[in-house]
């Protein structure tokens, strides 16, 4: 068997997507190593390397976490979290929802695994102390989570990729997903709150011991920085208008998210040292080496051949919508959004040459599949992981099998009631 | 679900890497979990005694009457302190320390389980040879509460209101300690 380039990039793409699902080895490693073989068996040249790297992608991600960093720093997101759990008032339900809707919310502006490592800690707290089950309000958590990120440009990574890639503004995100963010997020609520109904009560004087316990909790002794906290909340709303208004002033997502970094760490003076050691380094790095792994794929033609092949099989955009719903949702269900995401980029913009196929609702059609996929199984996403990963550190867990009853059952409702909605968005394109 | 876990395990260290500790760190005092979300009810309260020890105040009887708690009363003889003398001044005054201490922790012991009986508390009692910190240690991995004078030890060094085996339980103790 001769081993054409086409045949040495998947090769190396398949392994390392491998070893980075199994993840014995770190992921930034896998994806690093697999882009340095790909370079030295001379698929790609320094050119395409440079060319293959979405720096828009990176430096956005790059800015958000410095953003973030220092706005951990004044304690916002625990004081969020205090304010939530007394709005609660002991009860389950009110738990569940607040806790899903904010955060929902948080997600939507800010990444996934931030905010879930950042809501758990209190929702376990709550939990054990009105003595429920927490499950139901963890998967709340992961599933909102997941849902508040696709409704913006920078909830989710898989939407700052192709936000980059095609050039769709904050405001195009709030427009298409917005609404079925909104949507699917009762949905899950309504399901949760229906399959956990048993959970979804506690006896009367639990509830009074627990609101008299976290009503001791004075939120404001979460402000460790009132400075900090007042000028956090301030960036962070001047960012999130320039994001709406970005096109406007003719600044890229990746520029407004570095301006307002900079303008923080400049306007509160936090030490950069500390900022900048806490940028989540690892994963740049497995941003940088995906991209390289997939201009491998798109170099090579691998690309631009399987479009051709899908295009063989779907012939017109609606067709294309449906397919590729679905198919990146079960795709990204099974395995991690981002190398999804990053693969199907160029697979669309191929098929997009064919004059029958509009890309335009493609892209819209892989942020619903790839973002809501991931609440499928329990690997489907960052945010399960994070969250499955601390209640193991807690003595507890969830099974894969458990997770994936609940899981699947709210990809299919979400999914489905999505792409309706997309399709309402875009009815010329019904099949 | 071996592998399961442990690929859970993987993945959230890549994904999370110090992250969560650095989050749970932060929300250490915000954190209330069920340990102290109600009222402290210890089942089992240890109170050691000796010759320095100041009488236990009424008010904590009358709390641990309403606790129900079972009490432990502790009496340690120092052995350090007798292979000491018996070095320093002969076995025979070695002897006499240990006798003296049984005498002393016996009437000790004997008077205090008298005033909690007369408040309706049975407890049981050990007079032991040995070192204090190392038996404390080992006898409160079974309790909730160590109960103790603030001048216990006071032999073995007293600052600031406090003695040394005061200073050392509060840090080393696995559970909850009270002072009076």
């Amino acid at each position: 068997m001769e081993f054409t380039p086409e045949i040495i990039a998947i090769l190396i793409f398949f392994v390392t997507y491998v070893l980075i699902i199994d993840e014995r080895i770190h992921r930034s490693v896998c994806a690093l190593a697999g882009a340095s073989v790909l370079i030295i068996a001379g698929i790609l040249n320094w050119d395409q390397v440079l060319s293959s790297i979405d720096f828009g992608t990176i430096f956005l991600l790059m800015g958000m976490m410095v953003i973030v960093n220092v706005t951990r720093r004044s304690g916002l997101f625990e004081y969020i979290a205090i304010r939530t759990a007394k709005a609660a008032g002991g009860d389950p339900l009110r738990v569940l929802i607040l806790f899903a809707l904010v955060t929902g919310l948080i997600s939507a502006f800010l990444d996934n695994v931030t905010t879930v490592l950042l809501m758990t800690p209190m929702i376990l707290t709550i939990t054990r102390l009105m003595q429920v089950n927490p499950v139901p309000f963890l998967l709340g958590e992961i599933f909102a989570s997941n849902t508040g990120g696709m409704a913006t440009l920078i909830g989710d990574p898989p939407n700052i990729m192709i936000g980059s890639t095609a050039n769709l503004s904050f405001n195009e995100f709030i427009q298409y997903m917005g609404p079925i963010a909104a949507v699917d997020m009762v949905v899950i609520i309504v399901f949760l709150a229906l399959l956990y109904r048993n959970d979804m009560r506690s006896a009367p004087e639990i509830r009074q011991s627990m609101i008299r316990a976290i009503g001791q909790l004075d939120e404001r002794h979460a402000i460790l920085d009132p400075v900090l906290f007042r000028r956090s909340l301030v960036v962070i709303s001047l960012v999130t208008v320039a994001f709406f208004v970005h096109g406007i002033i003719g600044l890229e997502p990746a520029e407004v998210a570095l301006i307002g970094a900079s303008f923080l760490l400049v306007w509160t003076r936090v030490p950069p040292e500390l900022i900048f050691e806490k940028i989540e380094w690892t994963a740049l790095f497995f941003f940088g080496g995906l991209f390289i792994l997939v201009g491998g794929l798109v170099e090579t033609g691998v690309i631009s051949a399987a479009a051709h092949g899908i295009v063989s099989f779907i012939t017109d955009t609606g067709g294309a919508m449906v397919a590729i719903i679905w198919f990146s949702a079960i795709a990204s269900g099974i395995v991690d959004n981002i190398p999804l995401t990053a693969a199907m980029i160029p697979l669309i913009q191929e098929m997009g040459q064919n004059p029958s196929i509009q890309t335009y609702p493609l892209w819209w059609s892989l942020s619903l599949g790839a973002c809501l996929g991931g609440n499928m199984t329990a690997i489907g996403s960052s945010a399960n992981v994070v969250v499955l990963g601390i209640l193991e550190r807690e003595g507890q867990g969830i099974s894969f099998i458990e997770f994936f009853k609940v899981g699947i059952w709210v990809m299919i409702l979400t999914v489905f009631i999505g792409m309706v909605i997309l399709f309402l968005m875009f009815p010329i394109h019904l099949p | 679900m071996g592998y399961f876990i442990e690929l859970i395990n993987r993945k959230f260290k890549d994904i999370a890497g110090n992250t969560y500790e650095d989050i749970r760190s932060d929300y250490r005092d915000f954190l209330v979990d069920e340990d102290v979300s109600g009222p402290l009810i210890p089942s089992r309260v240890v109170i050691p005694l000796d010759g320095d020890a100041g009488p236990i105040p009424s008010s904590l009887i009358d709390l641990i009457r309403g606790w129900n708690s079972e009490v432990l009363f502790l009496f340690i003889i120092d052995q350090d302190m007798q292979l000491s003398i018996s070095r320093i001044l002969g076995e025979t005054q070695g002897d006499e320390f240990i006798d003296r201490n049984k005498a002393l922790g016996t009437e000790i012991l004997t008077d205090v389980i008298r005033i909690f009986e007369a408040a309706g508390i049975t407890g049981s009692s050990q007079l032991l040879v040995g070192s204090p910190m190392t038996h404390l240690q080992q006898i409160l991995t079974n309790a909730d509460l160590l109960l103790m004078s603030r001048t216990y030890g006071k032999q073995s060094g007293f600052i600031s209101g406090l003695s040394h085996m005061c200073r050392y339980l509060l840090r080393e103790s696995p559970g909850s300690v009270l002072l009076y």
